[in-house]
């Protein structure tokens, strides 16, 4: 009986060991495993491909009105800037699977607003209401963000052809590596997914990727369809700039996943792309890396022989006498002078991002950029550009000054793009503050984005809520605060200090908008 | 002779049998919960609802893909707000990728996942092994798994983890800062077979910091024979 009894327990310890005995030999060695019923853990290769097409599509349709309140009496003209606009955005992203095999992707919106109440000065100076006007910016558009093909070549190589974002740097306002993608809006980042007209390849590796990149210019196009790319289209549009040369970037970029730091290391040889440099060979570097498991702090930076950036002549604007000879000599007061100058200039960004218990987060981000304007520079050119205001007012032919003062102020701003605020850095030093909470509340998320010019104290203030009224409706209000900065810091001319963003008409603006989500 | 012989086969199969019978060390109870939690590799469906202060809740449904021990890519499908968000982990390192952005951006373990009662980390790094020492100790009819972090990577300092003895299947957690606050609690119920897995599929995680709030996850598929190819696992996949 006893024996019996011990056969029994026996038994019972055989039975319960072995699925324990029976655990697959990757397990890693330790003590023997504890006896219990377990289930027995099947792995198996995938050996069928999946042959079903799959389709995924979302979007969105998006509604804002603005409002705001510009100036005419500040030096860049107000004509062309609504105090009232009205926006909608229909939008679908369709996705397409084709197994592991190949994908496709599209992002496109179309878009349809409306601007009115204009403002400008009249023969006395005065303010005076415009009547209300086409304004490119403002007219309704098709804007394809993404629309591009992937082809898996291998299990480590891809090629993708199409339009597409393709971003490396880890900056969140704003990226001085990135010179392939239409700039991003600082103070928003739910309006940067426009992309760019590329092919690329991909090696993707498990810590290391190689991408290869050639993006073409969009010469041309037509309420957000192009029509033309790399060279400009053979007819010409009546006022239309262009020239018989080809406009393209090639890329290169090297990530390394490196002891938990995100490493970038990019080469691009641009012709012409999204500046006045031909076959300009630059080099950017980029970090970022999460410390105390709360504080990501990152960095980009951005070598460059020469610089593209419009300066002045600091003799023609001397004076007006010198202005006036310089014009009458048919001399440009402004070019871009600096084109092949070999002195390095370096764009460099370095930031942190601190997380905190509720999700919310801080970042800070210092920009500098070589290319700017030097406090002379700047002079010279709030200089020029009263002359250039001073010339159009006594009326000068709009052509004519255009060809005395050139393209003065950077013209970066996607023409397909609804952005809500454009950032151009005209000066060398900035600071990004910006703080998100979300889930305040549980259905708030406060957004505040600051941009200042450490120069004169002059920039922009961005707040902005948003209710999550469903999970599918979005409703946010929010501002842009334009700062004047310290006069006495900026630009003295006649006798009058002028900061960056004092300039720039627009001294505030509001906006409401409602997202629907499908 | 036949009586020794019977003897001696019954020790032999004693000595086998007594390490089964013994109580599980920390270590057995660690793999055991890491084994059914989070296999090696899976694909799985899931879907988390967070029920806020205010009555109201909201689901996310996502889809989890998971490649040994250190790789998870999680792709949100619902709400329509959030479709194409997706969070990798490779190592210890975490990145969230946002549509509204086209890119990815680093992120911290220690953030909530979606707002919701759950962290970074408890959805998308279940290896205590890795991150923890244990002891046990019995607590009536389940063993008491007592886990302390062994590196800045855990997710909490102190965790505590009820499973059965029974059938050595999680029942409830507990989730502590250093000082010994309590922040979370989990429960564990409505256990299913996924195929051969037999795991709880609904783990119900409670804010003790925020007592009306609480979070609920359920696995409502789950394949672990799928061997995922790695590049779904690199930074440059996401948003594909």
């Amino acid at each position: 009986m006893q024996v019996r009894i011990l056969l029994l327990i026996l038994g019972a310890g055989l039975t319960l060991s072995a699925p324990a005995l029976a655990e697959p030999v990757s397990e890693p060695a330790g003590p023997t495993p504890v006896a219990v019923e377990e289930p027995k853990i099947e792995v198996h290769e995938t050996t069928e491909e999946a042959s079903l097409l799959s389709v995924r599509s979302s979007g969105f349709l998006d509604m804002r009105w603005t409002g705001g309140y510009a100036s005419v009496a500040h030096l860049i003209p107000a004509n062309d800037t609504p105090h009232l606009q009205e926006l909608t955005e229909g939008n679908v992203q369709l996705k397409l699977g084709w197994a592991d095999k190949a994908q496709a992707l599209v992002d496109a919106s179309l878009i349809h607003q409306r601007a009115w109440m204009y403002w400008g000065q009249g023969a006395d100076g005065e303010r005076t209401r415009l009547a209300d006007h086409d304004v490119a910016n403002y007219r309704p558009a098709a804007l394809i963000s993404e629309a591009y093909g992937i082809y898996n070549l291998g299990e480590r190589l891809n090629l993708t052809v199409g339009k597409k974002r393709v971003l490396w740097g880890p900056g969140l306002a704003w990226n001085p590596t990135d010179l392939l993608n239409p700039p991003k809006d600082p103070t928003d980042p739910t309006l940067q997914r426009a992309g760019t007209w590329l092919a690329r390849l991909e090696l993707p590796m498990d810590n290391w990727s190689l991408s290869l990149v050639g993006a073409a210019k969009t010469t041309r196009q037509f309420s957000g369809i192009p029509s033309g790319l790399v060279w400009y289209p053979d007819n010409q549009p009546t006022g239309e700039t262009r020239d018989e040369r080809p406009h393209f970037a090639l890329a290169a970029r090297l990530y390394a996943l490196v002891a938990e730091t995100d490493l970038n290391a990019m080469f691009y040889m641009t012709q012409m792309y999204n500046d006045a440099f031909e076959y300009k060979p630059r080099l950017g570097l980029s970090a970022s890396h999460v410390f105390w498991n709360a504080l990501e702090v990152h960095a980009e930076v951005l070598g460059q022989l020469g610089s593209s950036r419009t300066y002045v002549d600091g003799d023609c604007v001397s004076s007006l006498g010198k202005a006036m000879v310089c014009f009458s000599s048919g001399k440009p007061v402004a070019g871009t002078t600096l084109l092949d100058d070999d002195g390095i200039r370096v764009k460099a960004l370095a930031g942190a991002r601190y997380q905190f218990g509720e999700n919310a987060a801080i970042s800070a981000e210092y920009f500098y950029n070589a290319e700017g304007y030097n406090a002379e520079q700047f002079g010279n050119f709030v200089t020029a550009a009263t002359y250039r205001q001073q010339a159009a007012k006594a009326g000068v032919p709009t052509d004519v000054v255009s060809k005395a003062f050139g393209s003065m102020m950077p013209t970066a701003s996607d023409p397909g793009s609804p952005q809500k605020f454009a950032f151009e850095p005209l000066r060398r030093h900035y600071l990004f503050l910006t703080y998100t909470h979300p889930q305040l509340a549980d259905d708030f998320t406060i957004n505040t984005v600051v941009i200042l010019g450490l120069a004169d104290g002059s920039g922009q203030v961005a707040p902005q809520l948003t209710w999550s009224v469903r999970s599918w409706c979005n409703l946010s209000a929010g501002a842009f605060i334009t700062l004047p900065g310290l006069e006495s810091r900026g630009a003295q001319v006649g006798g009058q200090g002028y900061t960056e963003y004092g300039l720039q008409p627009s001294l505030g603006k509001v906006f409401a908008s409602m997202r629907v989500f499908y | 002779m036949k009586m020794l012989t019977s003897i001696l086969a019954a020790a032999g199969a004693l000595l086998v049998a007594l390490p089964a019978l013994a109580d599980p060390t920390a270590l057995d109870l660690m793999r055991k919960y890491d084994q059914i939690m989070g296999p090696e590799n899976f694909d799985a469906v899931t879907r988390m609802t967070a029920h806020r202060d205010d009555g109201t809740e909201r689901t996310y449904k996502m889809q989890v893909l998971k490649k040994g021990d250190d790789k998870f890519r999680v792709t949100f499908r619902e709400p329509a707000a959030v479709v194409g968000q997706e969070l990798l982990r490779q190592g210890d390192n975490l990145w969230v990728y946002m549509p509204n952005l086209k890119r990815a951006v680093r992120l911290a373990n220690r953030d909530s996942f979606q707002g919701g009662d759950f962290n970074n980390a408890d959805v998308l790094r279940v290896k205590y092994e890795a991150d923890y020492d244990g002891t046990t100790t019995a607590d009536g009819d389940a063993w008491v798994l007592e886990l302390k972090a062994k590196n800045s990577n855990a997710s909490y300092d102190k965790v505590k983890i009820w499973m059965k003895k029974s059938d050595m299947l999680p029942v409830k957690g507990e989730y502590y800062t250093a000082s010994g606050k309590l922040l979370r609690k989990a429960e564990f119920s409505d256990v299913k077979n996924f195929d051969g897995i037999v795991r709880p599929s609904k783990i119900v995680m409670r804010n003790m910091l925020a007592v009306q709030r609480w979070s609920v996850m359920v696995w409502e598929a789950l394949n672990t024979k799928v061997n995922p190819p790695a590049t779904k696992f690199v930074l440059d996949d996401l948003g594909k």
